[in-house]
């Protein structure tokens, strides 16, 4: 039996019928054709596949399209706006705070909820904040960094000790 | 650009700008028409002859 599923993603409207067991990375993928969000585990663990729910960040091969029905999506797709980088993708850019880039997609939907609810987070807040997303090309450090700059540009700033804090820490 | 300007300069890696939008095309993004998927069906017995193979229900799925 399909199931109707209405939802708005990154701003445009979108209507299919889908399975009840279909996972939403499946659909933002295979159905609506949105491949940047990766699957890096299909078990949770990664965060390869983190999208925003209604503005949250969440992994999407742990819901139903089904259960998205409705609802509000962001990918890593709709971060530019009008051509124009998120200072997050421009402070991973930066910062490189990417290697092969496959789990860079959730890396930055993470990052994103997290500057939201934290706007001024310290380094361990960033390594807490993103400790559901895996890094396997080794480097977490960068991706700290990148964070840590974003912030400074998006307006938050202070509390950061610095970039040396950062690379003293080690992964 | 001599090696010089090079050294502890920052540079912008050009594969970037696709990576972080979500543009990168890794082997699991790619379709093609008529695209079949793959899996392999081991035999569950630890010694035996085949005497054949069944692919019916395996044609089928397509």
């Amino acid at each position: 039996m399909k199931h109707k599923v209405a939802v708005t993603i990154n701003g445009r409207k979108h209507e299919h019928e889908v399975e009840a067991r279909l996972l939403l990375v499946h659909y933002l993928r295979d159905v609506v054709g949105l491949t940047g969000t990766h699957i890096g585990c299909d078990t949770s663990q990664c965060g390869a596949c983190t999208i925003h729910v209604e503005g949250k960040a969440i992994k999407s091969c742990t819901m139903f399209a089904v259960q998205a029905d409705g609802r509000n999506l962001t990918t890593i797709e709709g971060m530019a706006k009008e051509g124009k980088l998120h200072p997050i993708q421009q402070a991973f850019w930066d910062e490189h705070g990417l290697q092969c880039g496959y789990c860079t997609p959730g890396f930055i939907m993470a990052a994103a909820y997290l500057l939201e609810q934290n706007p001024n987070p310290t380094e361990d807040e960033i390594r807490r904040g993103l400790e559901g997303n895996l890094c396997r090309c080794t480097g977490y450090v960068n991706i700290v960094k990148s964070v840590q700059t974003a912030a400074k540009v998006m307006g938050g700033a202070s509390k950061t000790a610095g970039r040396s804090a950062v690379t003293a820490g080690g992964e | 650009m001599a090696v010089s300007q090079l050294v502890g300069a920052k540079i912008h890696r050009r594969e970037d700008p696709r990576l972080i939008t979500g543009h990168g095309r890794y082997t699991d993004d790619l379709t093609r028409t008529g695209l079949v998927h793959l899996a392999v069906v081991r035999s569950p017995h630890a010694h035996a002859k085949i005497k054949s193979i069944g692919v019916e229900a395996a044609k089928k799925a397509r």
